[in-house]
């Protein structure tokens, strides 16, 4: 069973030089208590491509498709039953938690803001579901702090609140937006830690959006690999681990330090180029001009996605590489 | 502060944000502008307010014995053309100039930010709202009010009015300008996101950050209004003789420059003090609230 599925989502900005295409043609969709990860260098519309599910997009963009969550297409219904759904039924985490908390209210009355409008609460009671859930997201003496401002915790304690505010009214869709970039490593793995354990425990689907590979295989059970607002490889998490099969993820993953890679032996190989700003819906390949393995073809024909031998594993590439990925060990 | 603070007292939190609102005030008030122009200011509304408790005449009282004295100790400030006790009228003026100003200030804040609000939030609207400011703003403050005040006729309230109009679009910019800017800001995306409705955005997420920018627009908005009151009121357009105003004592003042300039002397030193103690205050409200915090 499918909590969502996006079908041909496109979403194009409309700038002062024209119009920019950030997602084009995206499809994938999220079960039911699956941790989705969606993988892509900066720029290519993973954070808009999610935030345009619920209306949330900026204003000078449109968008189209269909995005059907639980078989209602939420690009046309009306603004206030986007309101209903937003932090009820499918709920954010915004990538930095220094800035995505309001600076002068405290914790308690913000993550009880959520549940006094969707579940109508009482102060009263709205105030020990809060402590409830910040236990739950793992903030110790939890209901001391509920007096507490922003500036008074750590990033980290941050994130946390903002987790305990989305999953405030139990959504069934968690979608998390980078949300471990800006914390030190040892308090992601925390992080990354409770997201799992949340899902395991309410069941409920997360969307992760992340550029840190480390993080998809430490979290993820299957991954959607992003290029150019286009999805161009999916595949359950080993699999894609195993078999990666489009240039552009190969590359991805030989950009990871890999563990006993010295240095000064062994330069880290990157993707040269940048993301191509795509004026309109992208005809052949985006990937070309930067791909070792480019024909004339790739030029000339945009590449659909297509089932490979693996289970569940998609790709859109006219040169699918096959062989395995030779990361580089140690000297 | 520090912005990590692992482990935050749990004892003292709910005074949080008071102890950073004194903070602003304490950093304000450590600069020798912010003190002198708080302990005048206040010391000015103190006046104003105790008038009918310290004059030592009451404010209309004639007394055709003692025109035109000069200051002694009868009369502090001493008297004018009619034998009124010039102290006693100060006291009364400051009261008259005070509550105005401040009235008129009020009244422009409480039309003027919702005003900025809504054309800060609703694009639609902003054109509409911003062009409406623009035509307001184009005219002189003073010209605007005295004009109005010429138009609704010569009274305290009219003035008050007069003034209140000319000061809105100088805090519907203000508010403007930080919605434009918070709106942006993760939080606010963020409460968006789950499932808040305009007003409360608007008010519960917008409008408390941008206080303090409010704070420094109404500090700086009384100075302005007690002028606009004074030059007003020596148009014969603001408080209407014989009632005591500062504006109207510098105006019956001008024919006895040469023989009795005490007249024009002490009210207009009084305005003097209340604008600048105002103006004083608000800049060092507004060096302590730049986030660039330059220490001179």
């Amino acid at each position: 069973m499918n909590v969502l599925e996006v079908a041909d989502l496109g979403v194009t900005f409309a700038t002062e030089d024209g119009p920019v295409v950030a997602v084009d043609r995206l499809d994938y969709e999220v079960r039911e208590g699956e941790i989705l990860a969606i993988v892509g260098e900066s720029g290519c519309g993973k954070s808009v491509g999610v935030l345009s599910l619920l209306g949330l997009q900026p204003g000078n963009s449109t968008v189209s498709g269909r995005v059907s969550y639980r078989g209602e297409d939420l690009l046309t219904v009306s603004e206030s039953r986007l309101r209903g759904l937003r932090g009820r039924d499918i709920a954010y985490i915004f990538q930095d938690p220094m800035t995505a908390l309001n600076p002068l209210m405290t914790v308690g009355t913000q993550v009880a803001e959520t549940l006094r409008k969707h579940l109508g609460m009482s102060k009263a009671a709205a105030r020990e579901r809060v402590v409830e859930l910040l236990e739950l997201v793992g903030i110790p003496a939890a209901r001391e702090r509920l007096g507490v401002y922003p500036h008074q915790l750590s990033g980290g304690m941050r994130q946390r609140v903002m987790i305990a505010m989305a999953i405030a009214c139990d959504p069934k869709l968690l979608i998390a937006d980078e949300p471990t970039t800006a914390l030190d490593v040892t308090v992601q793995a925390g992080i990354i830690e409770t997201l799992k354990e949340l899902r395991d425990r309410l069941g409920m689907a997360i969307v992760i959006i992340t550029h840190d590979m480390g993080v998809v295989a430490d979290i993820a059970d299957r991954v959607v690999v992003m290029y150019a607002g286009k999805a161009i490889e999916s595949a359950p998490v080993v699999e894609l681990f195993a078999h990666p099969t489009h240039p552009y993820t190969r590359g991805l993953l030989q950009a990871v330090p890999q563990r006993g890679q010295h240095a000064t032996a062994h330069r880290l190989k990157g993707i040269s180029g940048n993301v191509p700003v795509l004026r309109s819906t992208a005809v052949a390949c985006s990937f070309a001009d930067r791909c070792a393995f480019a024909s004339d073809a790739c030029r000339a024909v945009r590449p659909e996605p297509a089932p490979i031998a693996g289970a569940g594993h998609t790709v859109a590439c006219l040169h699918p590489q096959t062989e395995p990925l030779l990361l580089q060990k140690g000297a | 502060m520090s912005l990590t603070t692992p482990v935050p007292s749990v004892h003292a939190p709910r005074s949080a944000k008071r102890s950073a609102r004194w903070r602003v005030l304490r950093k304000a008030l450590r600069t020798p502008s912010g003190i002198v122009g708080l302990t005048v200011a206040i010391g000015m509304v103190a006046l104003g307010l105790l008038a009918p408790v310290i004059a030592p005449y009451p404010a209309e009282a004639t007394d055709f014995g003692a025109l035109l004295q000069p200051p002694s100790a009868a009369h502090l400030l001493g008297t004018d053309e009619l034998g009124r006790d010039q102290f006693s009228r100060v006291l009364y003026g400051i009261g008259a100039s005070v509550q105005i100003g401040l009235l008129s200030v009020l009244i422009a804040a409480i039309v003027g930010v919702p005003l900025g609000l809504v054309a800060g939030y609703f694009r639609r609207l902003d054109s509409v709202i911003a062009r409406l400011l623009d035509v307001m703003l184009a005219f002189p403050n003073l010209i605007l009010a005295v004009g109005l005040a010429a138009i609704l006729g010569a009274s305290a309230m009219n003035a008050t009015i007069a003034l209140a109009v000319g000061a809105v679009p100088g805090f519907a910019r203000i508010i403007r300008g930080e919605v434009f800017r918070l709106r942006g800001l993760d939080f606010v995306s963020s409460a968006v996101a789950a499932g808040a409705g305009d007003g409360r955005v608007m008010f519960g997420h917008i409008l408390p950050n941008a206080s303090s920018a409010l704070l420094v627009q109404i500090t700086v908005s009384i100075p302005h209004a007690v002028l606009g009151e004074a030059a007003l009121s020596f148009l014969g357009l603001g408080i209407r003789p014989p009632a005591p105003s500062l504006g109207t004592m510098l105006s019956n003042a001008q024919p006895f420059l040469q023989t009795a300039p005490w007249m024009a002397i002490f009210p207009g030193l009084v305005i003097i003090a209340i604008t600048l103690a105002f103006n004083l205050f608000g800049d060092a409200l507004r060096d302590a609230l730049d986030p660039k915090g330059r220490r001179r």
